[in-house]
């Protein structure tokens, strides 16, 4: 287990060996196909391959990878919005597989997400106080007539003028928009916020705004974030921890300081590399070198060997496990079994 | 409001800076209205659609004539042209001659049994006498009238309902009917013949009709085959199409909205079955299956509106799967998802919404898709009962007397059918335009 729990308390998320398979099923036609000789097989993308991670209280985990290694699947999982097809989900040490009704609800509720299109991300045919206030309004969370006043100070946490509270979605600019998802979040008293690439689609300007209200909000209200990037900067200010994922798996999780400093995985030392590290203002990354495999068929062994330039012969078949290289720092690499 | 110095003179009543603290909140239905008024072909189409719809809802408080009342019209106003005026009804004398005795004149008003709406004879008074020839006896009567002149008007005099064996001296007896046809001249004198031996009582009815039309009637279109009033059979067909039309689009729409929606929202199976049925639906021609299912089931307005709701909600489901589909992937229903709110309010507060701009769109087409196609089914003969005519069935029975120039039976009810699908289609098409997101300005 990788878990950093600190003695006693147990990390408000955990995920143990979770798993996340789509399955694209053959249709009529193609098993007609199949049926006269041709030989196709049911496409299974494995988004998230066993991963097992632990969020502590307060805590900012990032999480690091290229497109399409499986973030927002993460996210989602640990959000609730896709069951996971394989693995545990712990909240607060309970398996939420186990809960049911109001409890499963209430820890449903504890858990939000921040997605990155603001515009897709709110129902443009609902007015911007009920986008808020629909839900507390639904589970009880305010009376009716406290309502109005409920949304009035949500709308002022997140910085919205209330008096916009009956206009809609598309009247807003893209930073009010973010602000109004996140008010919404905000809206069901969560715990936890997965925010994936919350501010990617944002100019940069209005970037650093919300930014330093997400950091405002967790002090504030004591907060946890799961904070899911393509930007490997943003991740270095905000997060206490940064997770590297390559093709559904976790590769390498530590402390950011420990991890921009001494990065033990040749994937994460090429991720770093990419960045121009004098500028320090805008560090995307740009790809590694060589073509990123398609999960619909990783290769074997290690998924990164390809484009290793330090490439084992066990590397080919033989999967790195997580193992600690110092204290809160695991690297699945094997060259670390090498000293 | 504290009085500021203005610059140009105190001229603006609404301060400029209410906008600010009132921000003017554009709803999704008006940014939608100015779009749509963009079009002044649409608006056109609007305002025609509005207008039939009107004359459907209210065609009984505004036709000058119930074309479904068989006593407001008479078979003598049969295919009469456009602007023709209304003929006089006719008037019906009943006229009894009890115990009538050799040589005693009687003198009887003759009462009306039906008083016409405009009478053009007041009262009718005949004087009987009842002689006793050779070959059996004979009633001799003199007819006067009240106005003295109100028979030069007249246009043919009938005798009806005689007494079995009973005949008239004068006139021209009908091949078959008991009906004799007087002129003018026979009926201020003419006779009964009684055969030998009759003893009973002698009663028949005088039916006066008049060539001279009365001009507060005015048939602006015309006449059908059964004498109705073309323009009030036009309102109440444009009442039944419009009625049928929306009716079952709207029963198609419910269900068809359901389906489509469940389909996308729950997937796997339950999206295979519908979709299939829906498939296997749209690859038969609308008529055809109407046509078959009307053959089964018969005529009548339910049925016309059920066989159409079957040919007709598989476009709906279709336009809604796919709407749903798309919206289905937007975050907001991941977020939806994230709030725990239910199953049931995700999809008809969240997911629906979305989805009515497509649907409203084919909804549109489809209702005139429906109305053309109840039309076609009623003209083929197996749509929607006599009784209860569509605009189909008018131009069904004005179709037999095309070729005789009697163009107006037909023609008219297929003009404000035309007009009617044009003005939807119109509707329809700016609709398709400002709901379609890849124009979205
Ligand atoms: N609903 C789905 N059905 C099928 N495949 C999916 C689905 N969602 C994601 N995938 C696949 O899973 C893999 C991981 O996708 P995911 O969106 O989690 O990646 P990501 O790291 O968030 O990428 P990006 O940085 O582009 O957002 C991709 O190959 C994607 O095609
Ligand atoms: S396990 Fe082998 S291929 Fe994978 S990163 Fe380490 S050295 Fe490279
Ligand atoms: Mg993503």
């Amino acid at each position: 287990m990788t878990a950093t729990a600190a003695a006693g308390k147990p990390p408000i998320v955990a995920l143990e060996g979770v798993s996340k398979r789509f399955v694209k099923r053959l249709d009529v036609a193609m098993r007609v196909a199949n049926m006269l000789g041709s030989h196709l097989r049911e496409e299974v993308v494995r988004a998230v391959d066993t991963v097992d991670l632990a969020v502590d209280e307060g805590e900012v985990l990032g999480l690091v990878g290229e497109s399409g290694c499986g973030k927002s699947t993460l996210g989602r999982i640990v959000a609730g919005v896709h069951a996971a097809s394989g693995g545990r989900m712990l909240y607060r040490g309970q398996d939420v597989a186990d809960l049911h009704g109001q409890q499963a609800r209430d820890v449903q509720l504890k858990i939000q997400m921040i997605f990155q299109d603001p515009m897709s991300s709110l129902n443009p045919r609902l007015r911007v106080g009920d986008i808020i206030g629909e839900a507390p309004r639904v589970h009880g969370l305010v009376g009716r007539r406290a309502l109005d006043g409920y949304v009035d100070e949500i709308m002022g946490h997140v910085g919205l003028d209330t008096t916009y509270k009956r206009r809609y979605p598309h009247q807003f600019s893209g930073g009010q928009r973010q602000r109004i998802a996140i008010a919404r979040a905000l809206a069901v008293k969560p715990e936890f916020l997965v925010c994936d690439e919350a501010v990617a689609a944002l100019d940069v300007s209005i970037q650093a705004q919300v930014l330093n209200l997400f950091m405002r909000l967790r002090e504030e209200l004591g907060l946890t974030y799961l904070f899911i990037s393509h930007d490997l900067g943003v991740v270095e200010h905000l997060s206490d921890r940064v997770m590297i994922m390559y093709l559904g798996r976790i590769v390498e999780q530590a402390p950011t300081e420990a991890l921009f400093a001494a990065p033990n995985h040749p994937y994460t030392q090429a991720l770093l590399a990419e960045i121009p590290r004098l500028v320090a203002t805008r560090r995307t990354y740009t790809p590694v070198k060589g073509e990123i495999p398609t999960p619909l068929n990783p290769p074997p062994g290690c998924h990164f060997h390809p484009r290793c330039p330090h490439v084992l012969p066990r590397c080919r078949d033989e999967v790195p496990r997580l193992k600690a290289v110092a204290a809160g720092h695991w690297s699945a690499c094997h060259l670390n079994d090498q000293a | 409001m504290t009085t500021v110095a203005e610059p140009h003179g105190a001229t603006s009543a609404a301060a400029p800076d209410d906008a600010v603290t009132q921000p003017r909140v554009v709803t999704p239905f008006r940014r939608f209205a100015e779009d749509f008024a963009e079009s002044r072909v649409a608006l056109f189409g609007l305002m025609l659609l509005v207008g039939v719809i009107i004359v459907g809802v209210f065609a009984p408080w505004i036709a000058p004539q119930n074309p479904y009342d068989l006593t407001d019209f008479t078979e003598r106003d049969a295919r009469l042209p456009p602007g023709s005026e209304r003929l006089f009804d006719a008037q019906i004398f009943a006229v009894s001659l009890p115990g009538l005795e050799a040589g005693v004149p009687v003198s009887i008003d003759a009462a009306q049994t039906v008083d016409p709406a405009n009478p053009f004879v007041d009262h009718l008074v005949i004087d009987a006498v009842l002689v006793e020839t050779a070959d059996g006896n004979e009633i001799r009567l003199t007819v006067e009238t009240e106005p003295p002149d109100a028979l030069d008007g007249l246009d043919t005099i009938q005798v009806e309902n005689l007494p079995r064996g009973v005949e008239l001296t004068v006139g021209e007896k009908h091949a078959f009917r008991n009906l004799w046809t007087l002129t003018r001249d026979d009926l201020r004198s003419f006779a009964i013949a009684l055969p030998p031996g009759y003893d009973r009582d002698v009663g028949f009815r005088l039916r006066l009709t008049t060539t001279a039309t009365d001009p507060s009637f005015t048939y602006w279109l015309g006449t059908d085959a059964q004498g109705r009033d073309m323009l009030s059979a036009m309102m109440y067909g444009l009442r039944t199409s419009l009625g049928v039309g929306v009716m079952s689009g709207i029963f198609a729409l419910v269900i068809g909205m359901s389906l489509g929606l469940t389909a996308a929202y729950f997937g796997g199976r339950v999206e295979t079955l519908i979709m299939r049925i829906v498939d296997l639906q749209l690859s038969f021609p609308a008529i055809l299956v109407a046509l078959m299912l009307l053959a089964v089931l018969g005529r009548g307005v339910d049925k016309v509106i059920l066989a159409l709701i079957i040919v007709q909600w598989a476009y709906y489901a279709r336009t809604t799967r796919s709407a749903a589909l798309v919206e289905r992937r937007k975050e907001y229903m991941e977020a939806a998802a994230c709030l725990a709110l239910s199953r049931w309010r995700i999809i008809f507060r969240h997911l629906l919404p979305n989805c009515l701009p497509p649907v409203i769109v084919v909804g549109t087409v489809q209702v005139a898709h429906a109305i053309a196609l109840e039309a076609t089914l009623s003209f083929l003969g197996i749509g929607l009962p006599l009784t209860k005519p569509s605009l189909g069935l008018l131009i069904s029975n004005g179709f037999d007397y095309l070729l005789a120039g009697k163009y107006w039976i037909s023609v008219y009810p297929g003009l404000a059918l035309l007009v009617t699908i044009v003005a939807i289609n119109l509707v329809g098409d700016q609709l398709r335009d400002v709901l379609n997101p890849r124009l979205q300005r």
